[in-house]
């Protein structure tokens, strides 16, 4: 604090009595509109964009910026921050975006918070009534143990690669979406190890360390291609558009859902486990998030409602769907070969026919939301057999 | 004993049957979440080489991290929305410092969305998982700061008595020729350049070093001046900021393995120095002290025991290990945190129509305080006040501007290259040591040495046009339509020379004064005296 003591002028009588006498007698001003040059997402302007929209210091070269002129200081050899070049696509107004969730930085602390404060009480109640006593032991030392561990390896390198799309985007909404993605994806990873923590506290020959997971990230067939895969999106693709879409129109929506999902959520019942389906409930939500807000920039601002570069874009996402399929693909194939190392074969759930259906189920689901707004053919059945291979 | 082992043990014996783990349980494996790769390195690397096996002392889980903030926003907004509307809170401020809260809150939201980015470009170099969840953190709690600035703006939107400013900052500081300064300072040199560098400015200088005298001043001068929406928001954000200079201590206890880097070290420090304190000290100054009636502690003494003793003395002291000494330039700034505020202010009043604000002549009572404290004010400053003041400066029918007088007397107004801020060569007391240097045909001007030697360095990372070259041409009264800067009623000015909601300018009145924005390096030739 400053050597100072000083007279809080809201509550002094004195001060106050000179202030209401240069406090004009009506409002100066009627209109109290907040950002009223800022386009609407919404009827009425939402807490979530008045807080956020347009607060990017800007340059004019980035369309929908109400900056007159460029960036002061630029990086060594006079590069600007904030560059339209930063991405293939094009966009008529980049301050365009709304996250459907509208989520700025106290409705989504807020809700992580209750994830959190509900984790902990399902953790400490499964871990205390017995729940946890069901678990068949193979799946907890084999699949949990090593391959639920591997999962922390995808969470994190997807992590990993939002911090070049947060610093890239070009406007303060879509910053903001994707910082809370990123940050959804350190908190996954987090999650599962959190578990693993927990059932290393229960069960005696339950190793919480990573070092199996990370072998098998590493070697395991399973997960090469997977493992290649975050790798390239992480640090071989340096357009951010191009890295969103491949990780939440395409790989996490195809890959990462089946194994949360189909996998791990649906699998871990049938072997007495209910606390990993839970877990995996938050990643699932948090994917649902991110791929809406996926949606939202890149089929309905980017194509649907981008007047002037839709087709332009659209070319983009077909080709960068068309580049990124195939390593999903392979992805998926190779993890299908987990089923053999599974405790418990199970008629109706593990056998080929129901794992096709759960390949059919995502892809399906993919298609609708992601390949066909861009007018994307591909071969779905192709696409399934090819993957059902790996099985 | 570790304080994470601490925490296990206290859990552990909680419940005997362990059915529960402490966030910093996970946050102990976070250093095992990486794994290596042949292409694994920073998208933007560093001249510096950041050591994977750096650790982060805040060891926050993303759970964890959520958890805090949401209390801390629920007791802020609580204060906000419950407590504040109830007190009619918004026409509790005095008028000068509501006004000055129109510039501050959108120009430190500025820094906010700087530092967001900044952070990210950090969390991109470091190779440490553990200082990549420290960076990320970062990331988010910048998030959250944009999000309190703007609120402020928000709130003063709804419930004060001129929300005209409030309401769209975000377009009016398009004219505002002061707002350059803040991009350059905050909104690229926190991620503009080597990460580290960004870290430097960001963290170490603008957080470490400016956090206490912008945030612990400015909380009290609003308090002082009638303003508790301020303090409510921004002592919150203060609470963050810890962590922060915790980060950027690590980045550079993080680049310590390699001595062949720590060359580049003291001259990223003095630049980042020079770069934050350019814009800050004669900002935050001129804000405190022109834009209350209710005076605190004068600006000068603040910094020199913020700035000077606490942080060129302590915090730097701790990094003194690795060999960093304190800026060559600590003694200009110095000199400057006497005077750069006033000249700012000077030219904040000669430029009235462009910020957006409605700014108050220093009165009599406010000379006394000035001249007191400033021994010499009045006589440079004090006399040129009351010379504007009678030659109408808040007259509507004068047709005066403090430019145009400027202007008329040879005092040119020139844009210093470097820091993008303006300054006048003849009428400023900070420590100016005005330049005028010429490259590929197009003169620059320099106010002083140190941003001087930036720009011979590294040229074409100053290469763009500044405010007179943006608007020659102009004439004021469109500029300042062009940018939204005028009243509902189509015809009143946002900004305006004095407080009353009487005698307002219109757009007529700023055509009286008859000025098209020049540029001064082609009109004036101006060359130093000396
Ligand atoms: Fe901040
Ligand atoms: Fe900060």
């Amino acid at each position: 604090m400053s050597s100072n003591s000083f007279v809080r002028g809201m509550v002094d009588p004195y001060r106050q009595t000179i202030i209401q006498a240069a406090i004009p007698e009506q409002p100066l001003e009627s209109k109290r509109d907040h950002i009223p040059f800022a386009k609407r997402g919404w009827r009425r302007l939402t807490e979530y964009e008045a807080v956020m929209l347009h607060a990017q210091n800007s340059v004019d070269s980035v369309p929908g910026s109400q900056e007159v002129g460029e960036s002061v200081q630029k990086w060594p050899g006079g590069r600007p921050n904030y560059s339209i070049e930063s991405t293939a696509v094009i966009a008529g107004n980049w301050f365009y975006f709304r996250d459907p969730a509208k989520r700025w930085f106290m409705p989504y602390v807020k809700q992580k918070t209750e994830e959190g404060q509900t984790a902990e009480r399902t953790m400490k109640s499964w871990a205390e009534s017995g729940d946890a006593g069901m678990m068949n032991a193979d799946w907890r030392n084999q699949i949990l143990g090593t391959h639920y561990g591997a999962l922390v390896y995808n969470e994190y390198g997807l992590f990993s690669a939002h911090s070049t799309t947060v610093y890239s985007a070009l406007s303060d909404l879509l910053k903001t979406w994707i910082s809370e993605a990123g940050f959804d994806k350190n908190d996954a990873g987090q999650m599962i190890q959190m578990e693993r923590i927990l059932l290393g506290k229960l069960f005696a020959d339950f190793d919480p360390s990573l070092a199996a997971a990370k072998q098998a990230w590493m070697q395991d067939p399973i997960w090469q291609p997977a493992r290649e895969f975050v790798q390239h999106i992480w640090m071989g693709v340096y357009d951010w558009v191009e890295q969103l879409w491949a990780i939440h129109g395409i790989y996490d929506h195809i890959f990462g859902q089946f194994v949360r999902r189909e996998f791990f959520q649906r699998l871990a019942g049938l072997h007495g486990d209910t606390l990993t389906p839970f877990i995996q409930s938050q990643a699932l939500t948090y994917h649902q998030q991110a791929s809406d807000a996926l949606q939202a920039f890149c089929v309905k601002m980017l194509i649907d409602e981008e007047p002037v570069y839709g087709a332009h874009n659209r070319r983009y996402l077909r080709a960068w769907t068309k580049r990124y399929l195939p390593g999903t693909q392979a992805a998926l194939k190779a993890f299908l070969a987990i089923y053999k190392t599974l405790p418990l074969q199970v008629e109706g759930i593990t056998c080929k026919a129901s794992v096709e259906a759960a390949v059919r189920r995502i892809v399906n689901d993919w298609a609708r939301r992601f390949a066909e707004p861009i007018d994307y053919r591909f071969d779905a059945e192709a696409f399934i057999a090819d993957v059902m291979q790996g099985y | 004993m570790a304080a994470s082992n601490l925490a296990v043990k206290q859990a552990l014996k909680n419940n005997p049957a362990p059915s529960s783990v402490d966030p910093q349980e996970v946050h102990k494996w976070l250093q095992d979440f990486t794994w290596d790769f042949k292409e694994k390195a920073g998208k933007y690397p560093t001249k510096y080489d950041m050591d994977v096996n750096t650790r982060e002392q805040f060891k926050l889980t993303a759970k964890e991290y959520a958890r805090m903030e949401s209390a801390k926003e629920e007791r802020q907004f609580g204060t906000l929305l419950d407590g504040l509307d109830r007190l009619d809170a918004g026409n509790k401020v005095h008028p000068r410092w509501g006004e000055f809260m129109k510039l501050v809150a959108n120009f430190l939201e500025t820094g906010e969305y700087g530092a967001l980015a900044g952070s990210a470009l950090l969390w991109d170099t470091a190779q440490s998982p553990e200082q990549r969840n420290g960076y990320l953190a970062q990331v988010i709690d910048e998030v959250r700061h944009v999000n309190q600035c703007a609120s402020v703006s928000y709130y003063y939107s709804k419930h004060y008595y001129d929300p005209a400013g409030f309401t769209n900052m975000r377009q009016l500081r398009a004219i505002n020729p002061l707002y350059p300064g803040v991009k350059r300072a905050f909104g690229e040199g926190f991620l503009a350049g080597d990460a580290v560098e960004s870290s430097i400015n960001l963290q170490l200088v603008a957080e470490a070093c400016f956090t206490n005298p912008l945030i612990v001043a400015l909380t009290e001068w609003a308090a002082a001046n009638g303003d508790e929406i301020t303090p409510t928001v921004f002592l919150s954000i203060e609470t963050d900021e810890l962590r922060h200079m915790a980060n950027g201590y690590q980045t550079i206890v993080s680049i310590m393995n390699n001595p062949d880097t720590m060359k580049y070290l003291q001259t990223d420090l003095d630049n980042a120095f020079w770069t934050q304190h350019k814009f800050l000290t004669p900002f935050v100054g001129a804000a405190l002290e022109y834009g209350s009636r209710f005076k605190v502690e004068p600006w000068a003494k603040s910094w020199n025991r913020w700035v000077y003793e606490d942080w060129a003395g302590i915090w730097l002291g701790r990094l003194q290990q690795f060999g960093l000494k304190s800026p060559k330039c600590l003694a200009d700034a110095k000199k400057d945190a006497v005077w750069a505020h006033h000249d700012l202010a000077l030219l904040a009043f000669a430029l009235w129509p462009l910020t957006g604000i409605r700014l108050e002549l220093p009165d009599r009572q406010d000379m006394e305080w000035f001249e007191a404290n400033y021994p010499g004010w009045y006589e440079h400053y004090g006399k040129i006040y009351e010379e504007w003041r009678a030659l109408g400066f808040e007259d509507p029918r004068s047709g005066f501007s403090g430019a145009v007088w400027m202007l008329q007397r040879g005092h040119g107004i020139f844009i210093d290259h470097t820091s993008s801020l303006p300054f006048c060569p003849t009428l400023g007391k900070g420590a100016l040591k005005p330049s005028f240097l010429e490259k590929n045909g197009k003169r620059f001007a320099f106010s002083e040495p140190h941003g001087e030697r930036m720009w011979l360095q590294e040229p074409e990372r100053y290469e763009f046009q500044n405010f007179f070259e943006q608007f020659e041409g102009w004439e004021l009264s469109d500029l300042v339509k062009a940018a939204g800067g005028v009243r509902s009623d189509g015809k009143t000015l946002m900004a305006q020379p004095h407080l009353r909601s009487t005698d307002m300018w219109t757009l007529d009145d700023l055509k009286r004064i008859n000025f098209t924005v020049p540029d001064p390096m082609r009109i004036l030739n101006w060359q130093p005296a000396h």
